[in-house]
């Protein structure tokens, strides 16, 4: 064996070769060569230059007469057709001889090879085993970290495009949120008003038209998509405030009848305030047109309603719209956002601003007349059962129970107005003349009892302070033209508006003094005592013992004090006066009480 | 003796899920005259017993809530389709003040009570057109036959000379509501058991 030193590197291959690296990361890989194939590399490489001796024998055997063969076949293959002729030189018979052995040749010189090279590893295995050592691969550094780095650039590029898909999922989902928030405001505020969709704006309606409001104005607002998807809403300039309309009572003295409430109210700008802004004007549009046709003179602000001598009633419209509430709102908002407290400057300010009154109780039942006015124009409802026609049926214009009932005469809102104000200003002057009760005894008890807003009735009780079981009663109805005292008695007796206290509150007295002398009544019929004679005016009661010997006479002064007189024996002419001031007692009645159980006998107690 | 003339009744029906129910009543109540009332009717069927009429049915329809208003007595004849666009068909109504002499009436004349049910829902008015949003129930019966949707019909009634207009006012609302509930055409033949 020539130890020509054939240096035979086995290198370890790489196990695969990435051929490519695809945009979603995944490698393509060189196939790898198979066991043969690296062989056949391999083989190729080798360089044979020693022959062994047996092989070189046979080889030279051989090889002449192939040679001779190949030489005659070359030199025929050069030849054109000299090939051919030379195979047929030699004869067909040679010829295919010659090629048979030509392939006998080639396979056999492919074995010797790979036997060759086979051969001189296992000689180099087993003689020189330094020879075959295992070279440090060579790892090409740069080229590794660039597979490297394409493999993590190649998982970058994956995951960004996961992070762009999410960012727009993330854009959209918000989207989609803001929008669904916007629906749902969108949704909140068409459950409240009435919203159309005309062309690309979508417009609400303020007015009470769907209530049977017939105003001209149409109330209406828009809804406008802000920046953040929300909705704002745009009312028109005459509707953005607020506004009240205030009914006061008042005296030809300058007396309010009903005290105005000290706190007021700022305004505030929203939908519900803009629709009561739409229902005041109406309301004092109705009033107003009204007083023009009664010859009364309106102003544009307020009206003065005369409704009895000596009381006025003044309807008034409160209104604050546009620029005033937004400047009013921003310094509410400055306000606001400072913490500092306000200066004197910015409390006077707000003090300056226009506050509207709160409505009262006159101002309530008008919004509520007008409500009920409404009403009646508003289309009946139904139609019921279901499948009932839904215009008018015939029946409703027939006569009998179903027949559809007579409509009331309508009635002015200013006559209701006028009615309310004067049964108001009634109820106050009764009221007034129950709390101002001038006597001690008896006392006055009263139940308010309210019909409507134009009729109430008042159950006074005359009572004792002691322990009494006996009540006088009178009832006083109060109307919107007069009030009427009716007693137990059977008297009747009525007041105008002014009037209440000059002519019911003597009635009430003398009802109190009949209460009196009642009860001394009720004390002496227990004792015993006849009941000779009664007076209601001047009020005196003649008594007389159970034994006939003694007679009481109790009158009530002109002050309503007890003056009680005594006449013993029988004798009418001979009366002594008790002095009611020396006995023992809370009240003329118990002192009285004494007096009767002193003059009783003993055989009648 | 005056012939009565019977009315054209012009319809679309269809149908509406339970949550979303509110959304239409709130459309409904804005595109509609009235602000919706509610009703809860019975209605007795009545079937001819005569032969060669069999096909025939009265109806006597009356509220449950509201007992002092009359009645009505119904007779609705075959769904037409003159138009393609709308339902149509005769229509007989007579109020009636007494249900118990309709009834008798109705069975003298050889009808025979069929079964009964109970209408409950809104009914709103556009002019002449009705919108009723309603559930059946069986008398009785505490839960809908469908308990998860609602029927929508939209229904105007008037003579023949009024029937163009009313078909216009019907296909205006079907419009109107057409994002929440398709009103449409629909086969009147009973399913088979």
């Amino acid at each position: 064996m020539n130890p020509a030193g054939v240096q035979i590197s086995a290198e370890c291959l790489p196990e695969y070769t990435v051929e490519r690296i695809n945009p979603d990361g995944s490698e393509v890989h060189e196939k790898p060569p198979t066991a043969s194939e690296a062989f056949c590399q391999l083989v190729s490489k080798i360089k044979f230059q020693q022959w062994d001796e047996d092989l070189e024998e046979f080889v030279s055997e051989v090889e002449p007469t192939i040679g001779s063969a190949d030489e005659q076949l070359d030199d025929s293959n050069l030849s054109t057709g000299g090939g051919q002729q030379q195979a047929a030189s030699l004869g067909p018979a040679n010829a295919e001889s010659a090629s048979y052995w030509q392939n006998i040749r080639l396979s056999i010189a492919a074995a010797l090879d790979e036997t060759t090279a086979l051969m001189d590893l296992l000689i180099a295995l087993r003689q020189r085993p330094q020879a075959l050592t295992l070279e440090p691969m060579q790892r090409d550094v740069e080229k590794y970290e660039q597979r490297i780095q394409l493999v993590v650039q190649g998982k970058k590029k994956c995951v960004q495009a996961a992070a762009e898909v999410l960012e727009k999922g993330r854009g959209s989902n918000q989207m989609l949120q803001q929008e669904v928030i916007g629906n749902f405001e969108l949704q909140q505020i068409a459950q409240c008003w009435k919203l159309r969709r005309v062309a690309n704006t979508i417009s609400g309606d303020l007015s009470l038209r769907s209530a049977g409001s017939r105003y001209p104005d149409s109330g209406g607002f828009e809804l406008r998509t802000a920046k953040d998807s929300s909705f704002e809403v745009l009312l028109p300039g005459h509707l953005y405030g607020q506004a009240c309309v205030q009914v006061t009572l008042r005296t030809s003295s300058g007396e309010s009848l009903f005290p105005q409430p000290a706190a007021t109210e700022l305004p505030r700008v929203s939908l519900c305030n803009s629709q009561r802004l739409l229902l005041a004007q109406e309301l004092y549009n109705t009033i107003c047109c009204e007083c023009v046709q009664a010859g009364i003179r309106a102003g544009p602000d307020a009206v003065e309603l005369p409704l009895a001598p000596g009381l006025c009633a003044n309807v008034s419209l409160y209104k604050v719209v546009g620029p005033e509430i937004q400047q009013q709102q921003q310094q509410e908002q400055s306000a606001g956002m400072s913490s500092k407290p306000l200066s004197q400057q910015q409390q006077q300010q707000q003090q300056q601003a226009q506050r509207l009154p709160r409505p009262n109780y006159l101002s309530n039942v008008l919004e509520c007349l007008l409500l009920k006015r409404h009403q009646q124009a508003r289309p009946e409802p139904g139609p019921f059962p279901s499948c009932a026609p839904a215009g008018l049926s015939e029946r409703r214009c027939e006569a009998g129970p179903f027949s559809r009932p007579v409509p009331e005469p309508e009635t002015g809102l200013l006559d209701r107005l006028a009615a309310i104000c004067r049964h108001s200003a009634l109820y106050r002057e009764v009221a007034n003349l129950l709390e101002a009760w001038p006597l001690a005894e008896p006392r006055l008890v009263w139940h308010w009892q309210t019909g409507s807003s134009t009729s109430a009735h008042v159950a006074v009780e005359f009572v004792r302070r002691s322990y009494d079981l006996l009540r006088s009663r009178a009832l006083i109805s109060i109307g919107d033209r007069k009030a009427v005292l009716l007693t137990t008695c059977g008297q009747r007796v009525a007041a105008r508006l002014g009037d209440v206290k000059r002519l019911l509150q003597p009635c009430l007295l003398r009802e109190a003094d009949r209460h009196l002398l009642l009860c001394v009544h009720s004390a002496s019929t227990s004792l015993g005592w006849h009941l000779l004679a009664n007076s209601s005016d001047p009020a005196a009661s003649l008594l007389r013992s159970p034994d006939g010997q003694c007679s009481l006479l109790v009158q009530l002064d002109s002050n309503r004090k007890f003056v009680v007189s005594v006449n013993r024996g029988g004798n009418g002419d001979k009366w002594r006066r008790v002095q009611l001031d020396r006995l023992a007692g809370a009240n003329a009645l118990e002192k009285l009480d004494h007096v009767l159980a002193a003059l009783t006998p003993l055989s009648n107690a | 003796q005056q012939q009565r003339v019977p009315n054209t009744e012009v319809y679309l029906q269809g149908s509406v899920l339970k949550p979303f129910t509110e959304f239409l009543l709130t459309r409904l109540r804005g595109i509609c005259d009235s602000p919706g009332d509610e009703f809860r009717d019975q209605e007795s069927v009545f079937t001819c017993a005569v032969p060669g009429l069999s096909g025939t049915r009265l109806r006597l329809r009356w509220s449950l809530l509201h007992p002092h208003l009359p009645a009505y007595l119904r007779y609705l004849g075959i769904p037409e389709s003159a138009d393609h666009r709308v339902m149509s068909r005769a229509a007989y109504e007579v109020p009636v003040f007494s249900l118990d002499a309709a009834r008798q009436l109705v069975e003298a004349m050889g009808f025979q009570h069929e079964f009964d049910f109970i209408a409950e829902g809104t009914v709103f008015r556009r002019g002449l057109l009705k919108v009723t949003v309603y559930r059946v129930y069986r008398p009785g019966a505490p839960a809908s036959l469908a308990p998860e949707s609602s029927l929508v019909e939209v229904s105007g009634l008037g003579p023949s000379s009024l029937t163009a207009g009313m078909v216009e006012s019907v296909l205006s609302v079907r419009d109107q509501l057409k994002s929440l509930v398709l009103l449409a055409k629909h086969d009147q033949k009973a399913p088979k058991a």
